[in-house]
């Protein structure tokens, strides 16, 4: 199906599809490779993987140093109980430190995709305007 | 504003950002291992011999590593290959679940 966003520079060499949660695989936009720097991240996505990637970090180390076992297992790593209500080094103790990092991990990187993308905003909407700028800046001189 | 310009605005604003997983996992890799070896050289040099307690609980996690010149090298290979797995798998996971 074609695309329902006209693209002026649709003839460039294999334009790929990107897509949005909220669109259907064929209502997805074609983006020109050179534009897809410019898009913004999806912030739900990154703040899953991120959150996914340190609480399994977090659940792995601790699981490490359980198996590994001893008199006193884990004593410096239980110090992160500090913040992390319930957790402890123990099987149990590591799913719950798992759930504490994943929410972590899932703000953290939701936060970073909005910061990034609204300086990332600010900045094109500069560029746009200093081109707007210096398009039009003469546009009095013209008129004399 | 030219509407050409706000034409790719407005598709900007539709799509999604792509990351390479393997340049995640390079960078991830580079900087953890700089990190640690940075890291344990500062101890080194500040505390000569019986340096680094804590850090050196690494070996827990990271067999050889010890809080030395030399241990600083194996700790630059172990985080490289721990930041390469992390950014890596963070990459291809935002890339999949931004897919759905």
């Amino acid at each position: 199906m074609q695309s329902a966003v006209a693209w002026e520079y649709n003839d460039q060499p294999q334009p790929r599809r990107y897509g949005v949660n909220s669109m259907a695989a064929d209502e997805r936009p074609t983006v020109p490779p050179i534009l897809l720097p410019f898009a913004p991240m999806n912030k739900r996505a990154l703040g899953l993987a991120t959150g996914i990637v340190l609480g399994t970090l977090v659940w792995l180390a601790t699981i490490i140093l359980v198996l590994k076992g001893g008199p006193h297992v884990g004593p410096t790593l239980s110090l992160l109980s500090q913040y992390f209500y319930g957790y402890r080094v123990t099987a149990a103790g590591s799913f719950v430190g798992l759930a504490w990092v994943f929410a972590l991990g899932y703000i953290l990187g939701w936060v970073f995709a909005a910061l990034r993308n609204a300086l990332f905003r600010a900045w094109l909407e500069m560029a746009y305007s200093r081109a707007e700028l210096e398009e039009y800046g003469d546009i009095l001189d013209r008129l004399r | 504003m030219q509407p050409a310009i706000r034409n790719e605005e407005e598709l900007l604003e539709k799509a999604v950002v792509r990351l390479n997983a393997r340049l995640m996992g390079i960078i991830f890799g580079l900087i953890l291992g700089a990190g640690l070896f940075l890291a344990t050289n500062f101890l080194v040099i500040k505390d000569g011999s019986n340096a680094g307690p804590h850090l050196g609980l690494l070996s827990h996690y990271f067999p050889g590593y010890s809080v030395t010149f030399a241990g600083s090298l194996i700790g630059f290979v172990y985080a490289f290959g721990v930041g390469f797995a992390i950014g890596a798998i963070l990459g291809a996971l935002y890339n999949r679940l931004a897919e759905v």
